[in-house]
């Protein structure tokens, strides 16, 4: 389903129905997901569609772009050693409109997975994060490319005590998410500081090869100085 | 005919001077104000644009009244130098006006409320329209506007229900004695998680919390980001309502057991 499209089009796949068909006007793009249905009246004719997926922080509503993942099992890492391990992360898929080459707007999103929505940190000063529950892999799992995607973390343990990891935190704004027709993934770096502060971030790396890297809804400033690293300073 | 001093050295030409230099500087304000507010609305939140307004807005008045005071015959360092008996004066009457005057530059450095914040200050409640450098205007929820001294919301208590990122709210919800309780506290929980905007963490808090006089009272806290609760709050009660009585479980009316001392005699 993903990748760029000429007007008109119709796919199905997963329970997801996209038409869009031509108009007097334009272009009428019909979205169904299970029981919520979308239309859209485009008022332009020369257009071309894109679907890929996106940062998964966008639904049911904007309100956070963190992304809090809740480990099934205890990671365990030794003092001053690293591993790598792999979790699934929500699919968020939008679509994508360009009149002009490499201007592309969006004008839906979407996603299989149910939505729901936590707290990291303290009430007066903690972030509101996109939730999600992930079991841990040794090994990249077969997912449902619609549905869930494969997070690849390398995880180190700079500190000389043994480190329990039990939820990541990653910040939209730093994701790289790739894509295939069989798999969404994105590759994250995880390092532990301390007993309590553990910093994520992520790396232009796709899962394998022939992966192509998804607009990225979430551009953040290069600042010099800065890096574009989460500080998970309220425990992992 | 222009040269001719009015007062002092004051000429006709330095009013037209004073008047212009007035009448261009709130120009240039409302110029530069609705440019910054269109170009940064998107970029900067609205407490930030407002406050750089304010700041831009009371920077050119200043800086036209530095040029017009001289004009039309001020004396600034005069003025400083005699302030005196004046200064007390002026200072007794308009004392009032000076305290809210500075509680307004307190509350915009301390920023306890923000515009755009829903805040509680002495009963009135409502969103916080502005902040100025005197009172501050809230849009109560009922649409109408009040305007309360800046004095006074400075030394009031005032309650900001959207400081924080999340906040909780609560029901309680009696289901009749013969119910299982039990199986009540496990059809909201699932409910709740069932809500996206219910928090995972904090996590929501189900319990049988007193057994009253009519029914046994379940208490049901929930939190949810403080942008975001209150149509998490107005939907949710009536679901409970709707999935508590699909699984049998009611909400009873009040009632009375009674007892009677002597045995009833059945009628013929």
């Amino acid at each position: 389903m993903f990748g760029t499209y000429e007007p008109p089009f119709k796919l199905s796949q997963e329970g997801i129905e996209i038409r869009c068909e031509p108009t007097e006007e334009g272009f009428l793009y019909k979205r169904k997901v299970h029981a919520e249905e979308k239309e859209i009246l485009i008022l332009s004719r020369k257009v071309n569609f894109l679907l890929n997926p996106i940062e998964p922080v966008n639904l049911p509503k904007k309100i956070t772009h963190f992304l809090y993942i809740d480990l099934q099992k205890t990671v365990v890492l030794g003092p001053s050693e690293k591993a790598k391990f792999y979790i699934k992360f929500p699919v968020e898929v939008s679509v994508f409109v360009s009149k002009k080459k490499g201007q592309w707007d969006s004008i839906d999103t979407f996603s299989l997975c149910n939505q729901k929505f936590t707290l990291y940190g303290e009430i007066t000063s903690g972030h509101l994060c996109k939730y999600y529950s992930s079991p841990v892999y040794g090994e990249p799992p077969e997912v449902l490319p619609l549905i869930e995607g494969v997070m690849a973390v390398e995880a180190v343990n700079r500190t000389g005590e043994w480190a329990e990891i039990n939820t990541l935190v990653f910040n939209a704004y730093h994701m790289k998410v790739y894509y295939d027709n069989e798999l969404v993934s994105m590759d994250a770096y995880v390092e532990i500081e301390s007993e309590m502060v553990a910093e994520t971030t992520f790396r232009e790396r796709a899962l394998r090869k022939g992966m192509q890297k998804s607009l990225e809804l979430y551009v953040s400033k290069k600042i010099p100085v800065f890096t574009e690293k989460f500080v998970m300073e309220w425990g992992y | 005919m222009f040269g001719k001093p009015l007062y002092g050295d004051v000429t006709i030409v330095h009013i037209f001077i004073a008047t212009g230099v007035a009448f261009l500087s709130l120009l240039i304000s409302k110029i530069i104000n609705l440019n910054l507010r269109r170009r940064l609305k998107d970029r900067i939140d609205r407490p930030k644009l407002n406050l750089l307004t304010k700041a831009v807005s009371y920077g050119l008045y200043t800086v036209a009244l530095l040029i017009i005071l001289p004009l039309v015959g001020f004396n600034l360092s005069g003025i400083a130098v005699a302030g005196g008996i004046t200064g007390l004066v002026v200072g007794f009457a308009s004392q009032k006006v000076v305290s809210n005057l500075i509680s307004g530059i307190f509350l915009m450095v301390e920023r306890p409320v923000k515009v755009g914040q829903q805040i509680n200050v002495e009963g009135v409640a409502g969103t916080v329209e502005d902040i100025s450098i005197i009172s501050t205007i809230i849009r109560t929820y009922d649409g109408l506007y009040i305007r309360v001294p800046n004095e006074k919301v400075f030394t009031s208590n005032i309650t900001n229900y959207v400081a924080n990122v999340v906040r909780r709210f609560e029901y309680t919800v009696g289901i009749r004695y013969s119910d299982d309780a039990a199986k009540a506290i496990e059809v909201i929980k699932g409910l709740i998680e069932s809500e996206p905007f219910a928090l995972k963490r904090p996590e929501p808090q189900v319990f049988v919390d007193s057994l009253g006089d009519n029914s046994v009272n379940i208490v049901v806290r929930v939190w949810a980001p403080a942008t975001d609760w209150y149509p998490l709050k107005m939907a949710l009660l009536w679901k409970i309502k709707t999935a508590l009585e699909a699984e049998g479980i009611e909400i009873p009316f009040p009632q009375r057991v009674v007892w009677f001392a002597n045995p009833l005699e059945r009628g013929q």
